[in-house]
């Protein structure tokens, strides 16, 4: 047994290295930290800290019989929308906070003794305080350009940021046992609630498409065309106006800003119907209870 | 439009020999130069009394290339005639005051303005090079050598053009080092205010300072340049017309010399001005943001972000619910 354990330690370090190594190139990744303390919460994982991979059939059905979904009936407040903090704080949720958080920390002292201020400015400090007036994908940017000589208030602070944390945590809470999908949802909202909106972006949602479309039920033809052309034509609308506005010099704010409220819209419709059309798929299987049976079908 | 260079190009893979010698005076679409990969050197006409089918432009500010899609190129023509005229006059004269001195060493005349003072004011930029060049230890030694200089006994070297940018308007160190890395320019720099992002209220001017090499075979005629720099527009303060008006001001141009015998530092410099372009200020019209905007902008904004947020959310709780109520 001991060795046993040894491994499933091994495997919370490993998954801890890697995120805390992720979150120093790109910050983005630390949205995921509350999905993956979630996901490694006692209500998931259980006191044996061994839990079982959900099996899927090539039609995405799960393979499980009646038995185990009684027991997943009967774990009340499991498949909840709040996960109690109690459970929340195990050995395992604990050490992959301290370790990547650690690890973190060790990479960013070591770049900040080799290359100075500098390093530390460019790659963290400068998004404490950065503004980005400069016309973007945003909705915020001519808010942000109107405002830009006398500053905003704490209050219109807290009201642009309000929209983003709303959406985080609805999606946090609903699809954290969905890994995967929580993930893409959370980073695809993320990117279309931001403060600032460049095309690179883009490249943090499109990665984990290929994780969730399997376990969509939406079609190419037509809903997922249409998602497509709606997603990609909002975008083209919004770079003819900056087009014209920074190749042409007219002055054209008002509808490039409209232009982008269009995109944020777009945005919104995606991901509306990825959620409509998912299939809900926890990566781990539900919790028996003691005594009662947990017998897989196969196929 | 620009002009078409009067001796021939190198070969480029679009455009041969044959269509520069042919097309020797004539106009050309901007498309050309920069799509090929050529590198577009400063145009040079010759002063040599051939009949010329139309003037060199005048200082202008002109629209976006292919090379630099987010700039736009501020042109300056330059007139060398009175440049030379004005070195072959004063060498052999011990002449202070058009003659001055700069170690070779230093890359830049204007890489130290900045290090003595906070912000640009152009009468601080002229007195700040008038005294670097005048009182420079390095031309007490060459006083008395300069009286015994003739032209004939310069090394020319290079052209310096130092640009102040007004307020609102940057050049990009990136693209600018792109062209030197092109062979446009010989280098280039930007001093001050390199932040690309900052609007204009926020933001303080800058210098670019660009080094030329401008091959002719007879100095003593003369002759034409005209340079392209690519510059951009910060966001300028908010102004209920929608429009804000950019004016450049003349540049600084030095001819960098050195004694062909004696090698060592200093170099020489003549601050004295070329003839540049026609007195008609440049002006650049940049779109700005209109303050009475900003209340309906805010509002929209906050709204449609809220909308967007509540209708995710109440999808995801639905769709969650859904998933339970299936399960029980």
């Amino acid at each position: 047994m001991d060795h046993l354990v040894h491994y499933e330690w091994c495997k919370v370090f490993q998954a801890a290295f890697w995120y805390g190594l992720i979150v120093h190139f790109r910050i983005y990744p630390i949205i995921y930290a509350l999905p993956f303390v979630i996901v490694l919460s006692k209500q998931r994982v259980g006191p044996s800290r061994k839990p079982a991979l959900r099996q899927w059939n090539s039609r995405r059905d799960i393979l499980y019989d009646d038995s185990s979904t009684a027991s997943a009936k009967s774990s009340p407040g499991r498949n909840g929308l709040w996960t109690p903090l109690g459970s929340i704080a195990t050995w395992d949720t604990v050490i992959f906070g301290l370790f990547s958080g650690t690890l973190f920390f060790l990479l960013t002292v070591t770049f900040f003794y080799i290359y100075g201020w500098d390093f530390l400015n460019e790659a963290l400090l400068y998004h404490l305080t950065r503004t980005d007036p400069r016309h973007n994908f945003s909705i915020y940017f001519y808010h942000v350009y109107l405002h830009h000589q006398q500053g905003f208030t704490v209050f219109e602070k807290f009201v642009s940021f309000l929209p983003q944390i709303m959406v985080q945590l609805a999606l946090v809470f609903s699809f954290a046992g969905d890994l995967p999908f929580c993930l893409c949802v959370q980073t695809v909202a993320f990117v279309a609630f931001n403060k600032v909106m460049t095309a690179q972006y883009f490249v943090w949602f499109l990665c984990l498409l290929p994780l969730i479309l399997p376990w969509s039920s939406m079609k190419v033809k037509w809903k997922g065309l249409i998602c497509m052309f709606v997603w990609m034509a909002s975008q083209i609308h919004w770079l003819m106006w900056a087009y014209l506005l920074e190749f042409k010099g007219r002055n054209v704010f008002v509808q490039l800003w409209l232009a982008s409220i269009l995109f944020l819209a777009a945005n919104t419709l995606v991901l509306l119907m990825l959620i409509r059309y998912h299939k809900y798929s926890p990566i781990f299987m539900p919790l028996a209870r003691p005594g009662v049976a947990n017998s897989r079908k196969s196929e | 439009m620009t002009m078409v260079r009067s001796d021939p190009l190198p070969t480029s893979p679009r455009r041969g020999l044959r269509s520069w010698t042919r097309t020797r005076f004539e106009r050309r679409p901007r498309t050309a130069g920069f799509t090929d990969g050529s590198c577009r050197k400063p145009v040079i006409w010759p002063r040599d009394g051939s009949t010329m089918s139309s003037a060199p432009p005048a200082d202008a500010l002109l629209s976006s290339a292919p090379a630099a899609p987010h700039a736009h190129y501020l042109q300056r023509r330059f007139d060398f005639v009175a440049s030379y005229n004005e070195i072959s006059d004063h060498v052999g004269k011990s002449s202070q005051r058009l003659v001055g001195c700069w170690p070779c060493s230093e890359a830049y005349l204007t890489s130290s303005y900045f290090a003595q003072h906070k912000s640009l004011f152009d009468s601080d930029c002229h007195g700040y090079l008038a005294e670097e060049f005048g009182s420079s230890d390095f031309c007490k030694g060459m006083a008395s050598e300069i009286s015994l200089l003739q032209l004939s006994d310069l090394q020319r070297q290079l052209h310096v053009i130092i640009e102040r940018l007004p307020i609102g308007v940057f050049a990009d160190s990136f693209e600018l080092q792109h062209l030197v890395h092109r062979k446009v320019f010989l280098d280039a720099a930007v001093f001050g205010d390199t932040n690309l992002e900052l609007p204009s209220a926020l933001s303080n001017r800058s210098i670019v300072e660009i080094h030329m090499n401008i091959g002719h075979e007879n100095p003593l005629t003369g002759y034409e340049t005209v340079l392209e720099l690519p510059l951009h527009a910060r966001y300028p303060p908010l102004d209920e017309s929608g429009y804000v008006e950019v004016q450049f001001g003349h540049p600084d141009l030095f001819l960098h010399c050195r004694s062909k015998e004696a090698q060592s530092e200093p170099c020489l410099c003549t601050p004295a001005e070329a003839n540049v372009g026609p007195a008609k200020a440049v002006m650049w019209r940049v779109p700005s943001g209109n303050d009475a905007h900003r209340g309906i902008v805010s509002s929209v904004t906050f709204v449609s972000a809220l909308v967007c947020a509540l209708s995710i959310v109440v999808s995801a709780i639905t769709s969650r619910n859904k998933y339970v109520r299936r399960s029980r």
